[in-house]
């Protein structure tokens, strides 16, 4: 086990159909990074970030946990060590939601075990965290979608992963709520304890918040700290539209022209 | 009410609902005539034949027919990750009917058929188990669609047994295919199988709470997805091809059980899973009460009771319910 890097890729190669989302990449994140992924629309972030997760198989390469080949580890274990935050929830038996919370500790019961009073003050925190925590006994599809978004954010940090992989976690949210949510990975990550992947579709938040990025494009990755590989041509290049790059109190700001 | 509340008053309620379904039938009897025979005073006498060889084990079997019919419903929505699932959806009560049928119209005697039933029931499962997975694993929509297809097969089968039956057999095709508690079966081999099943669920009761989420979901959080739903499909088409085996077809209970516990509160499979085998119990023992007493000396069919209990039920919940 390598306490140094929480999760890599050895040659990793991942299609889909006729379409290649990487070839022979190899990515190393470690504890205390907060990496992005960024491309158009089709790239293959979702199932990059599945592969990475270990819910796919690669078509060639390899996913290793610190250092140790993923399919190694059973899926309990793998769940105690990466969480991660889809894109859509769709549960047809809404529960409460602190019941939904709950589910985040799954990995660490045993199968006759029920939740103690420690899992129930991790998820009543989880929810404080995202300020949900007012709406516990809430039914879930009476919130709105910001909430179930943060509900879902929630439910990762009782997980608590040692990296979390998270699709697209603003939608749904107003500014603020994104600007909190990225602020709690950022601090989360600034721990140095864990690591976060994030997918995004904004390259300014990407370049603010993210210390590390992954660009995908048409199957041609380029990865690196955000500061050296996200400029103005790269985005261009990325999305097949212009933008300027703008000097702003909060740091780079890119517009599109 | 609290959920943890529901289980104890389920309870409580079933106790009430055997008393009920003991006490009414063509001869009504009295508490204290249950409590003798059930000590074993007075015999031999009228009651007490009437009490322990007649009703208890009918009021058993619809006790125990309920709970199967139920926990089955709830373990299919779970695997299907559909509401409108119920335990004959994906036709194992159609296999099991064109079997006990066939087996019927050949002659053959009450065993056979029984048996026939079982088997025709596992063979429809095995059979969508094994279309269903294909080249690409077993999901939610391949099972129904093909469990769906399936079952209108067993359909087409049944109506053409029924529309080439003589004219004699049509009432006892009836009556099984509408469901029927009258059969004379021992209730300990169905009351084991369910015992069984419920402990077999307990463990992964917990796994249903994350399974539901949908499958990535479950598998992030550290569910062997295919493993449970293979163990589910498994458990509820054996607690199915028993239901079906000792009653025939009886609809409602599956599909409306789990909903109607969902709609007091009640989330968590760990409970919802005990709460639902109480809850179609109680059910099935009140409707085979009204179906054998409601027209003395006629019975009817209990799916209309069943119905008739708990589509307002269900419409009332629904009503007061947050998500109507």
């Amino acid at each position: 086990m390598n306490a140094d890097v929480v999760l890599s890729t050895h040659s990793l190669t991942v299609d889909i159909g006729d379409i290649s989302v990487c070839d022979n990449l190899d990515l190393t994140i470690s504890p205390g990074q907060m990496w992005a992924i960024l491309g158009s629309n089709g790239a293959g972030k979702t199932t990059l970030l599945h592969t990475l997760a270990g819910l796919r198989e690669p078509n060639r390469g390899a996913v290793a946990l610190a250092g140790q080949a993923i399919d190694q580890f059973s899926r309990r274990q793998i769940a105690q060590r990466v969480g991660v935050l889809f894109q859509d929830c769709n549960d047809p038996y809404p529960a409460t939601v602190l019941e939904t919370v709950l589910i985040g500790r799954h990995p660490y019961l045993s199968a006759w075990q029920w939740e103690n009073a420690a899992d129930i003050d991790l998820a009543t925190q989880a929810l404080q965290a995202v300020g949900l925590d007012t709406l516990q006994d809430r039914i879930v599809d009476t919130l709105s979608g910001g909430e179930r978004r943060r509900l879902a954010m929630a439910t990762l940090l009782a997980q608590d992963p040692d990296i979390a992989l998270l699709d697209e976690p603003l939608n749904h949210l107003d500014l603020r709520y994104q600007m909190d949510i990225l602020n709690l990975l950022r601090r989360r990550v600034d721990s140095g304890q864990h690591a976060v992947m994030i997918i995004l579709h904004d390259v300014n938040l990407a370049a603010r918040f993210c210390d590390h990025a992954v660009l995908l494009h048409h199957g041609k990755v380029q990865q690196g700290p955000t500061s050296g590989i996200l400029d103005s041509n790269a985005i261009e290049q990325l999305y097949g539209y212009p933008v300027h790059q703008v000097d702003a109190p909060g740091g780079r700001v890119f517009v599109p022209t | 009410m609290n959920s943890r509340a529901l289980l104890p008053a389920l309870i409580l309620t079933g106790i009430v609902s055997v008393g009920i379904g003991l006490t009414q039938g063509s001869v009504d009897l009295s508490l204290t005539d249950i409590h003798a025979a059930l000590l074993g005073h007075h015999r031999p006498s009228l009651q007490h034949t009437l009490i322990m060889d007649i009703r208890l084990p009918r009021v058993l079997l619809a006790l125990v027919t309920g709970a199967l019919l139920a926990v089955a419903g709830v373990l299919m929505q779970v695997l299907l990750r559909n509401p409108l699932a119920d335990p004959y959806l994906l036709g194992v009560s159609g296999g099991a009917a064109v079997a006990a049928l066939s087996a019927m119209l050949l002659g053959l005697g009450s065993t056979l058929v029984n048996t026939s039933a079982f088997g025709g029931a596992l063979l429809a499962t095995l059979l969508v188990f094994v279309i269903a997975h294909g080249r690409g694993g077993w999901t939610p929509t391949r099972l129904l669609l093909t469990g769906v297809v399936l079952a209108s097969g067993w359909g087409a089968m049944i109506s053409f047994l029924l529309a080439t039956s003589p004219n004699t057999h049509i009432h006892g095709l009836l009556y099984w295919l509408l469901g029927d508690l009258s059969g004379n079966h021992s209730v300990l081999p169905a009351s084991l199988l369910l015992l069984l099943a419920l402990i077999a669920s307990l463990p992964i009761a917990r796994h249903l709470n994350v399974m539901v989420q949908g499958d990535d979901q479950a598998r992030s959080l550290g569910v062997d997805v295919n493993r449970l739903r293979l163990l589910l499909l498994t458990i509820a088409a054996l607690l199915t091809a028993t239901a079906v085996t000792l009653a025939g077809t009886i609809g409602f209970i599956g599909l409306v059980v789990p909903h109607m516990l969902r709609m007091t509160g009640l989330h968590d499979h760990r409970l919802l899973i005990p709460a639902s085998a109480l809850l179609g119990g109680i059910l099935l023992v009140l409707a085979d009460t009204l179906a054998r007493t409601l027209l003395l000396p006629a019975e009817l069919p209990v799916g209309i009771f069943t119905a008739v209990l708990g589509i307002p039920l269900f419409l009332f919940l629904l009503y007061r319910s947050r998500l109507a």
